[in-house]
C-alpha cells in the first residue's frame, strides 16, 4: 500500500474505535443524534450510486418511504425478526425502483429529475390515499423496534450498534461496488453515454440497475427508520426531506465515495447547532444550497482537491477534481 | 338568511342539562372563579425555595403547522411568570419555580421523538404541551417509559396504553357532540343535519362522534362526508352537500382556513340555513361574506373578552396581559392578533400545574391519580374534570364545560355552558355505536 | 353527475384552466429561453398573492391597483433570481433549479417573518356575490380570473409577436447561438424572460389572494401542478402550456369533484408519466437534437 493509504487506514480505523467507544463517552442525547446520522449515512451514500451513471433523481427519499412502510406493513402482519425485516424491506425497495425507473428510462438530465419528482410523489400519495393499508396522512404507528435474541433494541446502546454494524456493511458493499467494474460501467455511461453504447455496454439496463441498487440501500435506511421511530407517515418522506438530502450531496461533493459523507457531517452539525435560529433556519439552508451550487458545485470535496494539488503539484498538466470521478478515494 | 324557530333562553337553561353553576354563569359569570391553588390568595412568598421544575413545549414553530404551535408559546410563558412572581408552584411546602424550554418538531413523527429525547434526556422536562397528532404517535413509547406526560391538544391521541398522555386542551369532540344537543333545543323545527370535515384522524374520529351524538339526539343525518385534506377548490364540496338540502350544515372540526373557504360557497351558492362548527374565526371569515349571513352561527370557541366571564376574570385578565405584553407596540410585540392557539395549550399546562400542587408531588401517577379524583380542576374554561374511560379507554381527558357561542353582529357571545359528562351518561350506549360502525373508537385506529 | 353540477364543475375547470395556464407558461417562457428552471415559481405566486395582501387588505389600495402592482414587484425577483442563480449556473440545469429549491425556502421564511405565520392571512373578497349560469354559481371574484388571464396571455402573444424585444426573445429561444450571431444579448434575453415568467407568476397569485388562503407555504399546491403543465406540453413550447393547463385543469377539477384532490393530483401525475413515456418531448414540444 502506499503511504497515503496507509494513513487513510489509520485513520479509519481510529473512526472505527470512536464509533465503539461512543455510547460510552457522548451524553445520552448525542448517541440519538448519532443513530440518526448513520441511518441518513446510507441513505445519502446509496444516492451516489444511480448519480454514478448521471440520474439525478428526486424520488430517492420516497423510496426510502417505501423501505420504512414495507416494514410497517409486515410488522402489521407477521411478527419477523428484525434481521429479517431490513432485508425485505430493502429488496421490496429495489423493486419498486427498478418499476418506476423504466418510465424514465428515456430520459436524462432534467427530464429525468421532473420525471422522478412526479412519479416519487405519485407514490407518495398512494400512501395519502389509500388510508386502510398504509394509514393515510396519519400514517402508520406500533412498529416494534425489534429484538435480536434477548436483546431490546428499544435501548440506544443495542439499538446504536446494531444500526453501527448494518451501516458498516451496507457502506463497504457500496464503496466495492463503486469501485468494481459494475462501477466503472456507470460512471463510463456518464462520461460518454454514446460511446459506451458504442462499445456494447447496454446503457438502459445500468441505469436500471444503478437506481434499483440506489433505492435498495435506501430501503435499508427506510426500514431502519421505521423501527427506530416505531411510527412513519407521509411527511417524513415528502419533497422537503428530499430537499435537505439533495443539500448533503450538493454541500459534499459527489465525485468520490467521500464526498456525500462529508456533506452529512457537515450538514449534521449545521442542522443541530443553528436549533437556536428557530424559523430562520430553512433560510439558512436555502442559503447555503445556492452558495454551494453558484460559487462551488462540486462540493467540499473538491475543495480539497484543490488544497491537496497546491501542496503537492502533480505531473501532467491540471487535472481538476471534477474529472477525477473515476479515481475514488 | 339564517332560519330560527324554537324556545327561549329560559325554557332551554330549565330543560337541558346544565349545571347550576353554568347557569349562574349565564346571569354573570361569577360562579366560574373556582378559587385557584395557585391564585394570589394562596401566595406565601416570592422567593423560590425549590429546584425548578422544567416543561417542554414540542410543536411546530417554523413550516405550514406553526400556526398550531408556535402561538402557544405566548400563552404559556403568561401562565408560567405569574406563577413565578409567587416563587413557583407549590410543590409539597415547597416552591418552585418554572421554566419552558421549546423544540421545533415541524410536525413530523422523526424530529418529534429527537425533540422528546432532548427535552428530556438536556432538559430534564417533567411536562410536555405539544399539538400531538403523529408527534404523539411516535414519542409515546419513549414517553411512557421515562414518565413524562405529554399533554396533546387532540382528545382523539388518548388511549389506554398511553397512561402518560393527557389532552383536552382543544375541547375535541366533545364540542361537536354537544352542538346538535343545542341546536335541537333553540332550533326545534329543523330536522336535517349535514357535516363535513377533512379527511385525516382528527376529522374522521371527531365526525364520527358528531354524527353518533346528532342520531342520538334525533336529528336526520342527511350528509356525511369528509373532503380530502388537500382540496383547494371547495365549490364541487359545497355543492353536493347542498343537494341534500340540509337545515343545518357542521364544519366539526374543520381547520380554520377550510372554514372560511367552505363557508364562502356556502354564501355563494345560496345557502339559507344554519351553520355550525367548532371554531369560527369570525375576522377572516367576515372578509369574505357579510356580516348577516353570519348571524347565528354557532362554535365553541370563546373570546376571551366576552362579557360572560364577567371582570375581573382570568378570561380578561389573560386579554389585558397578553396585550399588555404581545400585543401592538408592547415590549415583545408579536406582530398578529391574538389566536385561541395562544390559550390553547394554556388549559392543560394550568390544570396538570393545580394537580400538582394538590398531589403535593410531581410524580405523575400521583398527579393523574389526584386529577382523576377531582370534581371540579380548576381551568381556563372553568371547572373541569378529568375522564374518557369510555371514549378513550382510559381517564386521561380534561374536561371542562363546553361553550356555545353564537354569532351576533359580527362578534361572537357564549349563549351556554354545557357539561358535557351528564348529557354523555344518558346516551353513551347509542353513540359508542356509531362510532364503532364507522371504525373509529379507540380500539379500532 | 346531474346537470347543474355538471355546469359547476365546467365553469369551477375553466377557472382552474386560467390559473394553471398563466403559471405554466410563465414557466415554459423561462424555460425556453436558456433553460432555467424554476423551483421557486410557487414562491413567485405567492409573493403575488402577499403583494396584493399587503397593498390591499392592509394598505387599502383599490383591488385592481394591488393586482398590477404584482408586476413589478414579482418581476423584480424574476430578475434577480436569474442575475444571481441562473446566470451563474447556466451550464447546469439541474444546478439553478436545485439552487432555486434554496430560493423557496429562503422567500418562505421571509415572507413567514415579516407578515406572520398563523393559520392564514385574509385577503377580503372585493367582489362578494355570484354569477347566476344556469343553475351554476361561480363566485364573481372566481369569474373575473377568466377575461384577466385571457388578456394576460394575449398581451403576452402580441409582445412575442409583434414587438422587438419579443421577436428577440423567441429567436433566442430557437437557437441561442444563431440569435448571439445576430447580435442579440443573451443575457438581456434571459433577464427579460425571468422578469415576465415572474410577472406572470405573481399576477395568477395577485387574482387568487382573495380565493386561495393566503400563507407563505401556499406556493406548494401550484408547483407541481404547474410542472405538470409544462412538461405535458412541451417543456418549452408557450401554445402547448397553454393547451395542456385547460386539460389538465379539467382533469383536475373533475377527479376532486367525482372523487377527491388526492386522486386528482394521482392522476395528473399519472398523466405527466404517461405523455413522458410515448411522447417524451411533450404535446408540443421540440425533439431535443
Amino acid at each position: 500500500m502506499t503511504r497515503e493509504n496507509w494513513i487513510f487506514a489509520v485513520f479509519l480505523a481510529a473512526v472505527l474505535a470512536a464509533a465503539c467507544a461512543a455510547p460510552f463517552m457522548v451524553r445520552p442525547y448525542s448517541l440519538e443524534i448519532l443513530i440518526i446520522f448513520m441511518i441518513n449515512l446510507i441513505l445519502v451514500c446509496s444516492y451516489r450510486i444511480p448519480a454514478m451513471t448521471g440520474d439525478w433523481s428526486l424520488s430517492h427519499v420516497v423510496m426510502m418511504g417505501v423501505g420504512a412502510y414495507t416494514t410497517a406493513l409486515i410488522s402489521q402482519q407477521w411478527e419477523l425478526s428484525i434481521l429479517l425485516t431490513v432485508p425485505l424491506s430493502a429488496i421490496v425497495a429495489g423493486i419498486v425502483g427498478y418499476i418506476i425507473v423504466m418510465p424514465m428510462i428515456r430520459t436524462r438530465g432534467f427530464g429525468f429529475f421532473i420525471a422522478s419528482f412526479a412519479i416519487g410523489e405519485f407514490v407518495r400519495l398512494t400512501w395519502v390515499k389509500f388510508r386502510d393499508v398504509f394509514g393515510g396522512p396519519r400514517g402508520m404507528i406500533g412498529i416494534p423496534s425489534g429484538e435480536i435474541g434477548a436483546i431490546d433494541l428499544f435501548f440506544p446502546v443495542p439499538k446504536y450498534f446494531f444500526v453501527l454494524v448494518i451501516a458498516l456493511i451496507c457502506l463497504t458493499i457500496m464503496y466495492r461496488l463503486g469501485r468494481s467494474r459494475i462501477g466503472s460501467t456507470f460512471t463510463a455511461i456518464y462520461k460518454d453515454e454514446e460511446l459506451a453504447e458504442a462499445i456494447g455496454i447496454n446503457v438502459p439496463h445500468y441505469r436500471a440497475l444503478a437506481f434499483a441498487t440506489g433505492t435498495f440501500f435506501a430501503g435499508i435506511a427506510g426500514a431502519l427508520l421505521a423501527h427506530h421511530l416505531g411510527a412513519i407517515d407521509p411527511k417524513n418522506f415528502d419533497i422537503n426531506t428530499m430537499v435537505y438530502l439533495i443539500i448533503w450531496i450538493v454541500v459534499g461533493g459527489s465525485a468520490t465515495f467521500w464526498g456525500p459523507i462529508v456533506g452529512l457531517i457537515v450538514m449534521t452539525f449545521a442542522f443541530e447547532w443553528s436549533r437556536p435560529l428557530l424559523e430562520w433556519r430553512p433560510l439558512l439552508f436555502g442559503g447555503i444550497l445556492i452558495f454551494f451550487l453558484v460559487f462551488l458545485p462540486g462540493g467540499l470535496e473538491s475543495l480539497w482537491g484543490k488544497i491537496r494539488d497546491r501542496l503537492a503539484p502533480r505531473g501532467g498538466g491540471g487535472e481538476g477534481p471534477a474529472s477525477s470521478a473515476a479515481a475514488d478515494e | 338568511m339564517v332560519k330560527k324557530t324554537g324556545i327561549s333562553r329560559r325554557d332551554f337553561f330549565t330543560k337541558s342539562s346544565m349545571t347550576i353553576a353554568a347557569a349562574a354563569a349565564a346571569a354573570g359569570g361569577a360562579a366560574f372563579e373556582v378559587p385557584s391553588l395557585i391564585g394570589p390568595a394562596a401566595a406565601q412568598t416570592n422567593e423560590p425555595t425549590g429546584d425548578p421544575i422544567h416543561i417542554g413545549f414540542l410543536a411546530a414553530l417554523s413550516g405550514p403547522d406553526a400556526g398550531w404551535g408556535l402561538p402557544g408559546l405566548t400563552g404559556n410563558q403568561l401562565f408560567i411568570d405569574r406563577v413565578n412572581a409567587e416563587g413557583g408552584l407549590l410543590v409539597g411546602n415547597e416552591r418552585r419555580p418554572l421554566k419552558m424550554f421549546a423544540f421545533d418538531d415541524e410536525a413530523t413523527g422523526s424530529k418529534a421523538l429527537q425533540g422528546a429525547k432532548q427535552l428530556v434526556l438536556e432538559n430534564d422536562v417533567k411536562f410536555i404541551s405539544a399539538i400531538g397528532g403523529n408527534p404523539a404517535d411516535a414519542t409515546h413509547p419513549y414517553l411512557t417509559k421515562m414518565k413524562v406526560i405529554y399533554a396533546s391538544l387532540i382528545s382523539t391521541d388518548i388511549k389506554p396504553d398511553r397512561p402518560y398522555l393527557i389532552a383536552g386542551g382543544d375541547v375535541t369532540p366533545r364540542i361537536d357532540m354537544l352542538r346538535p344537543f343545542y341546536h335541537r333545543f333553540v332550533n326545534r323545527d329543523l330536522h336535517r343535519w349535514a357535516v363535513i370535515s377533512q379527511d385525516d384522524t382528527i376529522g374522521l374520529t371527531s365526525q364520527a362522534w358528531e354524527v353518533g351524538s346528532a342520531l342520538s339526539d334525533g336529528w336526520d343525518v342527511v350528509y356525511d362526508e369528509h373532503y380530502a385534506i388537500e382540496t383547494t377548490d371547495f365549490a364541487p364540496v359545497v355543492t353536493a352537500m347542498l343537494a341534500t338540502n340540509p337545515d343545518v350544515v357542521s364544519l366539526n372540526l374543520s381547520y380554520p382556513t377550510f372554514v372560511v373557504q367552505i363557508i364562502e360557497q356556502l354564501y355563494l351558492q345560496g345557502y339559507e340555513g344554519l351553520i355550525s362548527a367548532n371554531y369560527l374565526d369570525t375576522e377572516s371569515i367576515l372578509q369574505k361574506v357579510p356580516a348577516e349571513f353570519l348571524e347565528g352561527a354557532t362554535d365553541s370557541f370563546p373570546l376571551f373578552d366576552d362579557p360572560w366571564w364577567g371582570s375581573p376574570s382570568w378570561q380578561h385578565n389573560f386579554i389585558e396581559d397578553w396585550m399588555a405584553r404581545y400585543g401592538p407596540g408592547a415590549p415583545e410585540d408579536v406582530h398578529r392578533e391574538i389566536t385561541g392557539i395562544d390559550w390553547d395549550h394554556v388549559i392543560t399546562l394550568k390544570v396538570w400545574a393545580e394537580g400538582v400542587t394538590l398531589a403535593g408531588t410531581i410524580d405523575p401517577d400521583q398527579v393523574l391519580e389526584t386529577m382523576r379524583a377531582q370534581e371540579a380542576i380548576p381551568s381556563i374554561l372553568g371547572p373541569a374534570t378529568m375522564r374518557g374511560k369510555d371514549m378513550w379507554g382510559i381517564d386521561n381527558m380534561i374536561s371542562p364545560p363546553i361553550p356555545i357561542n353564537e354569532v351576533r353582529n359580527g362578534t361572537k357571545r357564549v349563549q351556554a355552558q354545557i357539561r358535557f359528562e351528564q348529557w354523555f351518561e344518558s346516551r353513551k350506549d347509542e353513540i359508542i355505536k356509531v362510532v364503532e360502525e364507522k371504525g373509529q373508537m379507540h380500539y379500532q385506529r | 353527475m346531474d346537470l347543474p353540477t355538471i355546469i359547476q364543475t365546467v365553469a369551477n375547470s375553466i377557472v382552474a384552466g386560467s390559473v394553471y395556464a398563466v403559471i405554466a407558461v410563465g414557466l415554459a417562457m423561462a424555460f425556453g429561453v436558456m433553460k432555467m428552471a424554476n423551483f421557486a415559481h410557487g414562491e413567485f405566486f405567492m409573493v403575488g398573492a402577499y403583494t396584493v395582501y399587503v397593498f390591499y387588505a392592509l394598505m387599502g389600495w383599490p383591488f385592481p391597483a394591488a393586482v398590477l402592482m404584482a408586476i413589478p414587484v414579482v418581476a423584480l425577483l424574476g430578475v434577480a433570481t436569474e442575475r444571481f442563480i441562473f446566470r451563474p449556473t447556466r451550464e447546469n440545469v439541474l444546478a439553478g433549479f436545485m439552487a432555486t429549491a434554496g430560493l423557496a425556502f429562503i422567500m418562505q421564511v421571509l415572507v413567514g417573518q415579516i407578515w406572520g405565520v398563523g393559520l392564514m392571512r385574509s385577503v377580503p373578497t372585493p367582489y362578494m356575490g355570484a354569477m347566476d349560469l344556469a343553475g351554476a354559481r361561480v363566485g364573481w371574484q372566481r369569474v373575473i380570473v377568466i377575461p384577466s388571464a385571457a388578456v394576460m396571455l394575449l398581451a403576452l402573444w402580441y409582445f412575442l409577436r409583434h414587438m422587438k424585444a419579443g421577436k428577440a426573445l423567441r429567436a433566442c429561444a430557437q437557437d441561442p447561438e444563431t440569435a448571439r450571431l445576430q447580435g442579440i444579448n443573451i443575457n438581456r434575453m434571459t433577464m427579460l424572460a425571468m422578469a415576465i415568467s415572474g410577472a406572470l407568476a405573481g399576477l395568477a397569485g395577485a387574482l387568487m389572494a382573495p380565493i386561495h388562503p393566503v400563507t407563505p407555504y401556499m406556493g406548494h399546491s401550484v408547483i407541481l401542478t404547474a410542472f405538470i403543465v409544462v412538461v405535458m406540453g412541451g417543456m418549452d413550447s408557450i401554445a402547448g402550456a397553454i393547451i395542456a393547463a385547460v386539460l389538465l385543469g379539467f382533469i383536475h377539477t373533475f377527479v376532486t369533484t367525482l372523487s377527491d384532490a388526492v386522486t386528482a393530483q394521482m392522476v395528473g401525475v399519472a398523466c405527466m408519466a404517461v405523455v413522458l413515456i410515448v411522447r417524451p418531448q411533450g404535446l408540443l414540444g421540440r425533439v431535443k437534437a
